[in-house]
This record gives structure tokens, sequence and C-alpha cells, in this order.
């Protein structure tokens, strides 16, 4: 488990084989981004995602 | 004179009784106001017009777990934007309800690189980090 700073209140990702496991938390809301498409994707989804909550 | 003793027993008694109802009184009313204060889960956010902007319409909790904003995932990343994010998307994002009543957008670019964006109340962070740490 790595934490992630820059994004909400809190976040944190995990690797598993070519999948990462992105966790968030803004507010009052957690978001999560689960694939294949790397980390840095996987956040530019997330905070995409966050600026809406 | 046992008239007077007797009126004034009675006076006594018909006070007590009084405090007393109005003792039971302001209990009931405290039990309605504690009971009634969490009832409304509603709460609006922001929308805009297609899908610049999601909108939260209302929410829903499960048992042990915080309020799960109502929103369809599919808004929070457009497809032009996870064309950008991921690369160019194959289809449409794909909205999902899941079971457990989180929301869920599920997006796949042509290289097959494939990422779902579910959304859920404040707690399950902390779960789920609870989760992740103790697995290892």
């Amino acid at each position: 488990m790595t934490s992630l700073s820059g994004l909400g209140d809190e976040a944190y990702y995990t690797k598993k084989g070519s999948d990462t496991d992105l966790w968030a938390r803004k507010s009052g809301v957690t978001v999560n981004v689960n694939g294949s498409i790397g980390l840095e994707k996987s956040k530019g989804m997330a905070m995409k995602a966050l600026s809406r909550l | 004179m046992l008239k007077k003793e007797l009126s004034e027993i009675s006076e006594r008694r018909f006070y007590r009784a009084r405090n007393i109802l109005f003792l039971i009184l302001c209990a009931m009313l405290l039990l309605s106001s504690c009971s009634g204060s969490g009832s409304d889960n509603s709460s609006q956010k922001g929308n805009n017009a297609g899908t610049d902007k999601s909108s939260i319409a209302s929410s829903t909790s499960a048992p042990g777990e915080s309020k799960v904003p109502d929103v369809d995932a599919c808004t929070l990343v457009t497809r032009n934007e996870a064309d950008t994010i991921m690369g160019k998307l194959r289809e449409a994002p794909k909205p999902v309800t899941s079971l457990r009543n989180e929301k869920t957008c599920s997006y796949l670019n042509e290289d097959g690189g494939g990422a779902t964006i579910r959304v859920y109340g404040a707690g399950q962070f902390d779960s789920q980090k609870g989760l992740t740490a103790k697995r290892r």
C-alpha cells in the first residue's frame, strides 16, 4: 500500500501484477479506480471523478 | 377541619399527577426529536446539463457504512475525457449498479486496457484501508 499526495483528502494505491487498485477520499465520498491502465492514468481518472463529486 | 385536610390532600395529588404528566410529555418530545434528526438522507449537489457535471440527487446508506452518493458514475469521467486520459475508448463507458449499492462505471480502451470507477461513501475508504493493511 503506497500513499498518494495531491489526490482528494487522502489516497493510496496497491499493485497486483498489472492491475492498479487506487482509493481516494474527498469530503464524504470515496472513489476507487481499479484496472490495468497503470498508476498515472488511474490517478487521472480518479482526479477527474473527484472533481465532480 | 377534616374537610380542609381532604381538600389539601386531593390538591397535592392533583399537582403531583400534573407534574408526572408534564415529565412524560417532555420525555416523549425528547424521544421524537432524537428519532427524527437522522431521517432526511437527501442531499443535492449542482448539476449541469449533459455530462459536464454529475448530479447527486440523494444518498442511501448500508448498515455500518456511510452514505453512498446517488450518482451516475459514468458522468464523472465522460467518454471524451477518458479518451484523453487512458487512450481512445473501444466502446462507450458502461454504468453498473452493483449488489452493494456502489455506483460503478467501466471503461475499456482500444489497447484492451480497462478501468472501473466505483463510488462509495466516505466510510468505505477507512474500511478498505484497514482490510488492505491486514492482508499485508
